[in-house]
């Protein structure tokens, strides 16, 4: 398929030419959806009517000439950790499978304010907890390159919905790597932006200082204007930034020349696989030809970031799922004498088995006499990483690597150890820790499953990120997949 | 060995409602008394995806009342997560400050009998308030079948004081309280309520043997709603851990209840084990920050601290220590008084005072109202005050004056007019009524000439009676007896 | 540091979850072996080292004390026990 067909924002501008319509084009993706979704299972919930109501509103709005952003139109999946007034919002968790949410996130209500149209939402690890899709309670979502390997997660389902075109647009969140794994693992474009950057009201929190909600896309052009609209202060969200949004548009250049790229060596050796390191090299040397330079530089920090996101995540998380307490709108189990057995057993009963896991530990590192030898240890890491960051920035313009170590793994490859899953995510997760933007673009394929690279940048320089990885898709050939579609 | 060989040591936390109209971290609505659930919003409910933002009224009330405790502010202050479960506790963890409060290093100086001693604060931090448990099928928590969660409460702002362990005395606790009771009124922090909750109080109290410096293990009081209860609670407690410790027995570090209807304190703890908190900064709000430029503006708001007002109540206005005390302790009636007085042309203050702590008041108080919402306006009672000031009116008729200016909007000189006129003080005008009442009584004159003054008496209630009470007492009495001279 | 089955009972009813037998061995050699990757922070020199807690630095936003009536919550739509205007929960105590 042609890089025009993938593009959202050429196909909006057919719907302000008049040569479609958004009904007709919400259409098309609730038919692929109905077509391929029992075998892709990107959904949790479809919202059809809900689509098909706004499609004809806004191509009503649209004929009259009124055109409210440059996605109007545009089929959109959500991620179902985002809060959508009157949709269930579950987490892929049996917990909240009844939540019905009364209020809209406010990226998702910015997204609808663009006149996109919200298809239904997308399947993900319960709780945003995990690297695969496979600890959805709703059953997990397939690769759809091969329906035997994951297509990542958290945000599985929303990279899959893309990556099987049943839309070209979705909505996820990432804390640890969870837009930019799965971006990888399906070959598509995931963007984790500033901390800050976009609003966190309405997303369900995992880790409140980790979290960003962010854009999957097949071109990097489709991902600067999803930023441009979700983007800006929230006086919802006191940890939402007060600085202004740069028209990121402006950013797609195909110009890298003298830009200085940093590589770091930690993420390019033995921990990667040689497949996925040489397509990354590759990757190195297109920019090279554009003009761009590399160097490889220590970050010896990477070391520690996995160990410390694993303290302070878990911690944030036990205490953010303490709301899921039976009382107000969860799942409550229908056998309880007393508050605590009704509080243990719906939980119990309501959390799956990572989630449990992940509560433990956080419960255990922030508990009497712990604090000091994980939590606080761990926020110290913390600094030592972002201070390398900057210490790196000073002398280059973006950091380059493997978004993963490796390509899709197969279904259950990792289920009795839960540590080996963790190191799916020591590319992803140093960019978590700082804050800082980062961007996956599909840079290679190997036996049929899809490689992709990752561009960090200094604070709010999502400009320089959709720069380089315009510039790269217009110059890069990357191997067409077929897929099990 | 017995009670009088132990003291008492006591440290008091004390929370209070900061009289914002929205909550700390949402916009719900602070108004009680609705229905269940209906001043809630999705931060207080704790739905998935909600996020708390700070009040800047909040804030400004917290700081306000650090500095009227003498406090340092401190420049930056953290949120911090207390996390524990509770169906009134929606997030299942409850934002507070822990090891960086807003506050510290405070005091207040309290008298008892007449002894002045200084009681340290050691910090005061913000944090949200819980919701409310109705408990079904019993008076109280234990034999309740179930309970109902009424979250209106949840997320309202209070600040903690924290005292020092300084505390020795039932009557000082009384008079701690009592003391931040009356300057968080005064500077329109909090209602200070204790009945009503909008001000609460929580006891640590141990003992230990006269003389002894280390501390004896203590136990927390909750559940105090009144003054009477506060002492009542201490009271029994000194007498049970004195007890304990003289039996040879450990007194258990645990939270207790006081039960206004034994006047005892019972064990909350059953087979709980003690909370841990698992304190961490919270994530979703950064550091409270208070500029040089915030702090001066705070300073330059605080009202007249109660300390200061008694002393100038006392040094200009030569008030009694009991009008002193009633103006304070009622800041409605305090405020009243400031109006009444920037309204009179030639009342004194004392006098002023002295009216409506007694006068005024008693009828307040008679009509179940009190001075807040008062049906007769302070320029009613500065007037009533000059026209007793210039004699216009006699002590008697102010009463009566005074009960017509309620719930009316006329002029105490219009009052006065349909009462028929005010006191009446014209010698000229009285002399006609004495002359004729002492010819009426020849007989009462006669005793009055042989030495008999009192007898004067009888001939005043005549010329009283005679005026309808206008009669100004003193000129009549003179008016007598120089007529007497004449007859 | 490791965690034993007694530590994890004791986390376990901090954090209101029940475990049965055949979970409580695999979860405490799970949580020891990520716990046994905190290890590796101790590699890095952490002295002087202040806590990051915060990763915007910029000025708290504050909001205004105005009140807002809340849209519909879906209050009874939501909650598992609704009774006279509130959320039931079984006895305390």
């Amino acid at each position: 398929m042609s890089k025009a067909k993938l593009s959202a924002i050429e196909l909006a501008k057919k719907i302000h030419q008049g040569e479609t319509t958004s009904v007709e084009l919400t259409q098309q993706a609730l038919d692929a959806i109905a077509a391929t979704d029992d075998r892709v299972n990107a959904y949790i919930s479809v919202t059809a009517e809900l689509a098909l109501d706004k499609a004809a509103e806004v191509d009503k709005r649209i004929k009259a000439g009124d055109i409210r952003s440059p996605l109007a139109g545009i089929p959109i999946g959500i991620k179902d950790n985002l809060c959508l007034k009157g949709t269930k919002t579950t987490c892929a968790s049996t917990m909240l499978k009844n939540f019905v949410s009364p209020y809209t996130a406010t990226a998702v209500q910015r997204i609808l304010d663009a006149d996109l149209i919200p298809v239904g939402k997308c399947n993900m690890d319960e709780f945003a907890m995990g690297s695969s899709t496979e600890h959805s309670a709703f059953s997990p979502t397939k690769n759809p390159f091969n329906y035997d390997y994951v297509p990542g997660g958290s945000s599985g389902g929303s990279a899959a919905t893309v990556a099987a075109r049943q839309v070209l647009v979705s909505l996820g969140s990432d804390t640890g790597g969870s837009i930019r794994q799965p971006a990888a693992y399906c070959g598509v474009v995931g963007l984790k932006p500033t901390y800050g950057r976009i609003s966190r009201y309405g997303l369900v929190a995992f880790a409140s200082s980790l979290d960003q909600i962010g854009p999957f896309s097949h071109t990097v052009e489709d991902s600067a204007h999803l930023l441009s609209l979700m983007a800006g202060h929230d006086p919802h969200d006191s940890t939402s930034l007060q600085q202004a949004v740069p028209q990121f548009s402006d950013a797609l250049v195909d110009d890298v020349r003298g830009l200085k790229i940093a590589v770091p060596a930690e993420l390019f050796g033995e921990s990667i696989d040689p497949e996925v390191l040489a397509s990354v090299k590759h990757a190195l040397d297109v920019y090279v030809s554009m003009g761009a330079t590399y160097e490889i530089v220590s970050m010896e920090s990477f070391k520690a970031a996995l160990a410390s996101y694993y303290v302070i995540a878990p911690a944030e998380a036990s205490a953010n799922l303490a709301r899921f307490d039976g009382v107000r709108y969860t799942h409550r189990t229908s056998e309880a004498e007393s508050l605590k057995e009704m509080i243990t057993r719906s939980r119990s009963e309501g959390f799956g088995d990572e989630v449990k896991r992940r509560i433990l530990i956080g419960t255990f590192v922030l508990s009497a006499g712990y604090y000091d030898a994980y939590y606080g240890k761990a926020l110290k890491a913390r600094r030592v990483i972002k201070n390398e960051f900057d210490r790196v920035f000073h002398d280059y313009d973006v950091i380059l690597s493997p978004t993963t170590p490796t390509t899709a793994f197969k279904f259950g490859q990792h289920s009795d150890n839960p540590v080996q899953m963790y190191l799916n995510d020591i590319a992803t997760i140093p960019a978590n820790m700082a804050g800082l933007p980062a961007l996956s673009v599909p840079c290679g394929v190997h036996n049929g499953l899809p490689i992709g690279m990752q561009l960090v940048g200094k604070a709010l320089d999502e400009a320089t990120l959709f720069r380089m990885g315009y510039a790269y898709q217009q110059h890069a050939s990357i191997p067409e997949l077929e897929g099990a579609l | 060995m017995s009670l009088n060989d132990f003291e008492l040591v006591i440290g008091i936390e004390v929370h209070c409602q900061l009289k914002t109209k929205s909550k700390l971290f949402c916009p719900s609505s602070t108004t009680f008394g609705d229905e269940p659930n209906t001043h809630i919003s999705e931060v207080n409910l704790a739905l998935p995806g909600a996020l708390p933002v700070l009040n800047k009224e909040a804030v400004r009330l917290a700081v306000l009342a650090g500095l009227a405790l003498d406090c340092d502010i401190q420049k930056t202050s953290v949120f911090s997560r207390k996390n524990y479960f509770y169906p009134d506790l929606p997030k299942g963890y409850q934002i507070s400050q822990f090891d960086k409060p807003l506050c510290l290093n405070g005091h207040l100086d309290i008298d008892v009998e007449g002894v002045s001693k200084r009681i340290g604060i050691t910090r005061i931090h913000m944090e949200e308030d819980a919701g409310k448990l109705v408990h079904q099928g019993a008076d109280s928590i234990k034999g309740a079948t179930h309970s109902i969660v009424d979250l209106n409460r949840a997320g309202t702002a209070l600040i903690e004081i924290v005292s020092e362990p300084d505390i020795r005395s039932a009557a000082e606790a009384r008079a701690y309280v009592e003391g931040l009771k009356m300057i968080v009124q005064h500077i329109d922090v909090c209602d200070g309520n204790l009945e009503e909750g909008s001000l609460r109080a929580d006891i640590n109290i141990s003992v230990r043997k006269k003389g002894e410096k280390a501390f004896g293990t203590r136990a927390e009081i909750k559940n105090v709603n009144s003054f009477r209860s506060i002492e009542k609670a201490i009271d029994y407690e000194f007498k049970r851990q004195t007890a304990l410790v003289l039996a040879g027995e450990a007194v258990i570090q645990e939270t207790r209840n006081y039960d206004e209807a034994t006047q005892k304190t019972t064990s909350l703890r059953g087979k709980e084990e003690a909370h841990d908190y698992r304190y961490f900064p919270e994530p979703d709000l950064p550091p409270l920050v208070i500029t040089d430029q915030q702090l001066a503006d705070f300073k330059m708001q605080l009202p007249e601290l109660p300390s200061i007002k008694l002393k100038r109540y006392q040094d200009e206005y030569q008030l009694t220590a009991h009008e002193c005390k009633v103006l304070l302790q009622d800041v409605a009636m305090g405020h009243f008084f400031t109006a009444v007085l920037s309204q009179v042309t030639s009342a004194k203050p004392k006098k002023v005072a002295l009216w409506i702590t007694g006068e005024l008041n008693a009828v307040v108080k008679e009509k179940q109202s009190d001075f807040s919402n008062l049906s007769i306006s302070s320029q009613q009672i500065a007037d009533l005050c000059d026209a007793m000031d210039t004699g216009k009116v006699s002590g008697k008729m102010a009463k009566d004056v005074q009960v017509a200016c309620f719930d009316s909007k006329t002029s105490v000189s219009e009052i006065i007019a349909q009462m028929g006129g005010g006191q009446i003080s014209d010698t000229s005008e009285l002399e006609t009524v004495v002359q004729d009442i002492l010819k009426a009584n020849m007989d009462v004159v006669e005793k009055i000439k042989a030495g008999k003054t009192n007898s004067a008496n009888f001939l005043m209630g005549q010329v009283m009676k005679s005026t309808q009470g206008r009669a100004k007492p003193d000129v009549v009495l003179q008016l007598i007896l120089d007529v007497v001279e004449t007859l | 540091m490791s965690l034993s089955e007694a530590d994890l009972e004791k986390v376990a009813s901090l954090a209101h979850l029940e475990l049965d037998s055949a979970h409580k061995a695999l979860y405490v050699s799970q949580l020891n072996s990520i716990l046994d990757q905190v290890d590796t922070l101790n590699a890095l020199d952490l002295t002087n080292v202040s806590e990051m807690t915060t990763v915007v630095e910029q000025d708290h936003f504050q909001r205004e004390d105005s009140a807002k009536k809340p849209g519909d919550l879906l209050l009874e739509t939501n909650a598992p026990a609704w009774e006279s205007g509130g959320f039931r929960v079984p006895k305390i105590v």
